[in-house]
């Protein structure tokens, strides 16, 4: 990849595209990619499914440029996650696989929530804080997930998110302190829950 | 639990929107909450994961044919 390219904003590289240099493009997808698949997989929880995901938002992304249809001069992150949010959402719909959580108490957000699942691979999967954080996430209720999505993955201000989801600022900025809040009350009560469900096994196995 | 005035000023700083000279004089009384922030920003900015290299390989592979 030509390094000159990495020096450049995301403005600049969506200029080289539209002007034919597709080395251009290719680095706004390396420069990218982690937050745009990251919030997509958050939305979709399903990995196969956000591969797929990832691969239509920028396949669209490489159409709307060659069309003319992006007019967000220096903003390409913002942008290409909205594509992928409404990408992911769409999926959703029409498959009616919408995630089950839109709670407003904390009471019936944790108690729905189901944790030790016993096998192996769930183990290890439990054991990597990133993706038990990414999990964890997903379980936020929408209005809260949608905003820490926008705020980390897609670098928007507060006053980009607000504008996005019609509400204030406070309001925005509300919702990201109860999103950090309650990921971390969900976070104290899954180690616990596997914690036990750990002590429980080594139990089991020991034949106590 | 009421999101308060100061409740708004620790997520404003713990994001940087609140500028130099306003942090100097805001008391923050509930500091602990102010790190409990902090700390799950980073948290959640090191839950980054990347796609597979097939998908990145179907994209170029688009990108080729234009």
């Amino acid at each position: 990849m030509n390094k000159a390219l990495s020096l450049i904003s995301d403005a600049e590289l969506v200029a080289l595209f539209q002007n034919g240099d597709q080395q251009a493009f290719a680095h706004l997808l390396n420069r990218h990619k982690s937050k745009v698949f990251t919030s997509i997989l958050i939305i979709v929880r399903d990995r196969y499914l956000a591969e797929d995901l990832f691969q239509d938002t920028f396949i669209k992304a490489i159409r709307l440029l060659q069309e003319g249809k992006y007019n967000e001069d220096g903003k390409f992150l913002p942008w290409i996650a909205r594509v992928a949010r409404n990408i992911a959402i769409d999926h959703i719909r029409k498959n009616k696989r919408q995630p089950i959580v839109v709670m407003d108490s904390g009471s019936s957000f944790f108690s729905s929530f189901n944790f030790a699942d016993s096998n192996a691979e769930s183990v290890q999967i439990e054991q990597d804080e990133s993706a038990r954080v990414r999990k964890l996430i997903a379980q936020l209720p929408e209005e809260q997930r949608d905003v820490l999505v926008m705020r980390h993955f897609a670098d928007m201000s507060f006053k980009d998110i607000a504008e996005a989801t019609g509400v204030s600022v406070n309001t925005a900025l509300g919702r990201m302190r109860y999103a950090l809040i309650n990921l971390k009350k969900l976070l104290e009560k899954h180690k616990h829950a596997y914690e036990n469900n750990f002590y429980k096994s080594e139990q089991h196995s020991s034949g106590l | 639990m009421k999101t308060t005035f100061t409740n708004l000023n620790n997520t404003r700083l713990a994001y940087n929107e609140v500028p130099h000279k306003a942090n100097s004089s805001f008391e923050m009384n509930s500091t602990d909450e102010y790190y409990l922030l902090k700390n799950m920003q980073s948290k959640v900015d090191r839950c980054l994961t990347q796609p597979s290299q097939t998908s990145i390989d179907a994209i170029l592979a688009v990108l080729a044919k234009i």
